[in-house]
């Protein structure tokens, strides 16, 4: 997984960026879209890793304890890099998506947004991969909460 | 006209002109220089906090940007610490955890953890981009202590990922799981100590 974001970091020519991507408002705003507090609508890049499931069962059935196993060891199986490229809806149907209700509280100083948009790996010639969700600011109003629905 | 005489010692001079001249100096010369005397020990006592604020700001942001930033509900939520807030307790206690994690005693790094990592995730909370460059590239002192302190300390993933990953030392004893109906797991080991709050808070990319 570290190898894809080191790509992805290399060819978007962006600094590693440790700590740094906790600085609230370091990304410039959309002057497109002034609502975007969340910052939807720039640059994503994503991945996808799974764990071979023998390493899952291995670890957890491997009798022997004194000699600690760590999964971190393990290969993952890792996903291209996929870019998305999401935008602010204010359709009622996505309001409506049963898969993005929730009653989880949030903090309305900010509007929940949703969005939708696609998600492309390099180019195959396959059909882009819907997406959409939404974020809110958690109570507190600290840190945002995304829900993404990738299909 | 009365003649001018040069102060005998530093300490003569006037106190905002004395404050002024040690506000220039990093912390631990104004420890060494607190030592020098009884009146050196008094004018730097945590409770000078015009002189702390200023060498507080020497190597952190002003947390002020962040709080300004806050949206309303996390302000009202802040101001107690806002009000509160003792720029020499501050300082020394990030100093402090910057130290700690500097020095490969992982034994009292365990028993202090709590501490060294509230202080680091304050640091990182506290951050701003309050600074530009030549280039006009923002910054923040706050990263670059971080980055620094990052690159100095000898071990921090046992910190940053698992610090409980020595199992003899962290799981429940075995004799509780016995009454098990299935068979026991690795996954199943119990932890001594609750997962902190602050595991979810520390994330370093």
């Amino acid at each position: 997984m570290h190898r894809i974001f080191a790509t992805a970091l290399k060819m978007y020519r962006l600094n590693p960026s440790g700590f740094a991507i906790n600085i609230p408002y370091a990304l410039p705003p959309n002057a497109a879209c002034p609502e975007d507090w969340a910052g939807v609508t720039a640059t994503w890049l994503g991945t996808y890793a799974f764990l071979d499931y023998r390493a899952l069962v291995h670890y957890n059935f491997a009798h022997n304890l004194e000699y600690p196993l760590d999964l971190g060891g393990c290969e993952e199986a890792c996903g291209d890099l996929m870019r998305l490229e999401l935008e602010i809806d204010h359709s009622e149907e996505l309001k409506m998506d049963r898969r993005l209700q929730t009653e989880l509280p949030y903090c309305r100083d900010l509007p929940m947004l949703f969005f939708n948009g696609t998600s492309n790996g390099r180019p195959t010639g396959r059909p882009s991969i819907g997406v959409r969700g939404s974020a809110c600011l958690v109570p507190g109003g600290r840190q945002v909460r995304w829900r993404l629905i990738i299909r | 006209m009365s003649e001018l005489h040069a102060p005998a010692s530093l300490v003569e001079l006037a106190p905002e002109i004395l404050e002024l001249i040690l506000s220039y100096l990093p912390h631990q010369h104004l420890t060494s220089f607190g030592r020098t005397s009884h009146r050196a020990n008094e004018f730097i006592r945590p409770n000078n906090q015009i002189l702390w604020k200023a060498c507080y700001l020497h190597i952190f942001d002003h947390p002020k940007h962040v709080w300004d930033s806050l949206v309303p509900t996390a302000r009202a939520s802040n101001r107690h610490r806002e009000a509160t807030w003792d720029w020499h307790h501050e300082l020394r206690r990030r100093l402090v955890a910057a130290n700690a994690l500097c020095k490969p005693n992982k034994e009292r790094l365990l028993t202090d953890i709590q501490d060294v990592v509230d202080a680091l995730l304050d640091i990182r909370d506290t951050a701003s981009y309050s600074l530009t460059t030549e280039s006009d590239e923002p910054r923040s002192m706050n990263l670059r202590f971080l980055n620094k302190l990052l690159a100095r300390a000898p071990n921090v993933d046992p910190i940053v990922h698992d610090y409980h990953r020595d199992i003899d030392s962290m799981s429940l004893p075995l004799d509780l799981m016995a009454d098990l109906d299935r068979p026991f797991t690795r996954s199943m080991l119990g932890r001594k100590v609750q997962v902190p709050e602050w595991a979810s808070r520390l994330h370093v990319g």
